[in-house]
């Protein structure tokens, strides 16, 4: 990916004021997403994957200007994202627009799908109303969907065909990246799988650009050109998709895929399974230093004191937050 | 039930627990709507038995008539039998079933925080069935329970016992649901979808603890997963579950290599890979069953790749394909040969 970036993210950081007094007293500030910083190439998919807490959705958000961040700047073919002007804004969101996780909630049950479809277009005062609903049948079949259904509601269709419509509703403007925050995660594997060819063949179709948010890590790595794996907040390892699952770096990352067993009955039970300690601590009160040294094998005194940066290892664009990153990539078994 | 009796033995093997051709239907607005349309499946003491099955296929509602908690009415037990070392439970009364819950037979919920009392301190809650069912004291109740938090691996468990759920993490929560269906020592252990609601590093924990009570305590463990990582990792048998029937079961490792269903394999072919990235993945058509449609033949012959005519003609029956292959389908020798493609 050598054109310059479509999206480039620099420092962005987002704390929030924890109200919360009770049980345990004084309000914090959730570090939400500390200091993370990306690009995004066009045509490329970057998968973000980390367990909950991590600020994967946060970071999602605030990619599509639903919410902004306390500092840092995200910048859309150069121009950053949070200081437009209202009209700068509804621009940009033909440009960047998003997928959510929950296709039952994410559907507002009253309305006919063909409407949820058309809605962007009327808000965005795109052709008449004849014009819409031809773009609606056309959104229709591009997501294989039945275009005789448009009058149909929500609840007459299936959680897979509920997502293909909130993924028609997101391209109806013609963006140029589309955030997609769990977009499988709610989908039976069957289902699933469906889905990610169908957002594979849209990406080839459109020349989208993908962010695609997820927990699990074999989804992200179908879909996914580069992957970033974030933890309490940081990204703490980015790469190519064959270089960060092939020779992971990071030790929560080695933890994270030794924690996905195969569906090979003798592989799961040889697979090495690097057990952690507990669980991942409060984003209100990250550790010290390295946020991953309370769980981590390796962590040292050093790890406490200093935060590791993200830099480059032996493979270019292999990036790694650790002070104890081999030099050289160790290369993992499949 | 002909794979469990041996010629000369006159006595049938009896199965630690035991679902046979087990029937549930809802009333519905336009007549019954059958749920579960004669679930059979085993597990015997010290064996683990994965229960396969994407959302709607009946695998919960199966361990929700094993427990005795599914609602009647609206739902309606329409036939078949569920044996517990030898005894038939739907045929008991609400007292003899409370005794088996918890005694004979223990389940792990998905939901764990809902399965907490939030007001109430977790040790105790943990501890509350020693008390009303085997009548200890407080005290023995309370080294009681400390001892089996420490046995589900929750660490400081002196202090663990007097705090909230809310001070649990989800895998911590996780830990104390299971030590609490532990506290009876049943023989038989449910649990359902038990991982699901975890982050990943957390199910691993969750699972290999699971794996290691079983082998301490030599019951028989039932998972009900969506998760073919999960089976594969712990199950030594599987069944897989569609549209209200088991259409496969048999050993894990000649399941999960050589399935004797089209649907296994599909599922298998569909779950993308930690270790490499597939061109495209082989998708399954179609949408898993609605509820209630009547139709006729195999449910699964829509999405089916094989489909034939026989297909629609008639329901296939679990049956034995090879040695200990049970599929219900018509052309299971075919999928187990690897026979992917329709004949003409």
């Amino acid at each position: 990916m050598c054109s310059p970036p479509i999206l480039e993210v620099t420092d962005v950081t987002r704390h929030y004021a924890s109200g919360r007094r009770w049980p345990l007293g004084s309000a914090s500030r959730v570090h939400a997403v500390d200091k993370v910083s990306f690009t995004l190439g066009e045509r490329e998919t970057l998968g973000l994957v980390g367990e909950s807490g991590c600020g994967k959705s946060t970071l999602g958000r605030m990619l599509v200007a639903l919410d902004r961040p306390t500092s840092g700047t995200i910048r859309y073919r150069g121009e950053d994202i949070h200081r437009l002007s209202r009209a700068g804004l509804k621009a940009l969101r033909r440009k960047i627009q998003i997928v959510l996780q929950d296709p039952y909630t994410s559907l507002d049950p009253r309305m006919t799908v063909g409407d949820i479809v058309a809605e962007p277009l009327a808000v965005h005062g795109e052709g008449t109303p004849a014009e819409r609903r031809n773009r609606t049948r056309e959104l229709f079949e591009l997501i294989g969907l039945n275009p005789d259904h448009v009058n149909r509601y929500p609840h007459e269709f299936s959680g897979g065909q509920r997502q293909r419509i909130g993924i028609a509703r997101a391209l109806a403007l013609g963006p140029e990246i589309v955030v997609c925050d769990e977009p499988v995660s709610a989908l039976d594997v069957s289902v699933q799988a469906q889905v990610l060819n169908l957002l594979a063949d849209l990406q080839e179709q459109l020349n989208l650009s993908y962010v695609f948010i997820a927990h699990d890590l074999t989804v992200v790595r179908q879909i996914s050109h580069r992957v970033a794996v974030m933890y309490l907040g940081k990204v703490i390892e980015v790469g190519p998709e064959g270089v960060v699952y092939g020779q992971p770096r990071h030790p929560y990352t080695q933890a994270l895929l030794s924690s996905a067993p195969p569906t090979d009955p003798d592989m799961a039970r040889e697979q090495e399974v690097i057990m952690l300690n507990g669980d991942p601590p409060s984003p209100a009160e990250p550790p010290s230093g390295c946020r991953f040294r309370t769980r981590c094998w390796k962590a040292e005194e050093v790890c406490a004191v200093h935060e590791p940066a993200l830099v480059e290892g032996a493979a270019s664009g292999h990036l790694t937050a650790c002070h104890f990153a081999p030099a050289a990539s160790v290369q993992v078994d499949g | 039930m002909s794979d469990t009796t041996r010629k000369g033995n006159t006595m049938a093997t009896e199965h630690l627990l035991e679902v046979h051709d087990l029937q549930v239907e809802f009333g519905g607005e336009d007549g019954p709507v059958p749920v579960l349309r004669g679930v059979s499946w085993h597990v015997d003491r010290g064996e683990t038995l994965a229960i396969l099955g994407e959302s709607g296929s009946g695998k919960s509602m199966t361990a929700q008539v094993i427990m005795g908690i599914l609602e009647a009415p609206p739902a309606r037990i329409g036939g078949g039998s569920v044996r517990w070392n030898g005894r038939d439970l739907l045929g008991l009364p609400e007292a003899a079933r409370r005794e088996v819950r918890g005694q004979g037979i223990g389940m792990v919920f998905q939901d764990s925080l809902s399965a907490l009392n939030p007001v109430l301190r977790v040790g105790p809650q943990i501890g509350e069935t020693l008390r009303t069912r085997l009548g200890l004291s407080r005290g023995e109740a309370r080294d009681r329970t400390v001892e089996l938090m420490r046995q589900v691996r929750i660490p400081d468990a002196e202090q663990r016992y007097r705090q909230y759920p809310h001070q649990f993490s989800g895998g911590m929560r996780q830990r104390a649901v299971i030590a609490m269906a532990l506290a009876l020592s049943p023989d038989v252990l449910i649990a359902d979808e038990p991982t699901t609601a975890l982050d990943a590093t957390v199910q691993v924990q969750i699972l290999r603890l699971l794996q290691t009570l079983q082998g301490e305590s030599g019951m028989g463990l039932v998972l009900i997963t969506h998760d073919f990582g999960a089976a594969a990792s712990i199950a030594d048998r599987v069944a897989v579950m569609y549209a209200g029937r088991v259409v496969e079961t048999g050993m894990v490792r000649d399941i999960f290599r050589r399935p004797a269903h089209p649907y296994t394999k599909a599922l298998l072919d569909a779950v993308p890979r930690a270790d490499r990235r597939a061109g495209q993945l082989a998708a399954l058509p179609g949408q898993p069953p609605v509820l209630g449609k009547e139709t006729s033949g195999c449910p699964f012959r829509f999405r089916c790749p094989l489909a034939e005519t026989v297909c629609e003609e008639r329901e296939p029956v679990l049956s034995e394909h090879a040695q200990g292959r049970w599929s219900a389908c018509h052309l299971g020798k075919d999928v187990i040969a690897g026979v992917l493609t329709a004949h003409s």
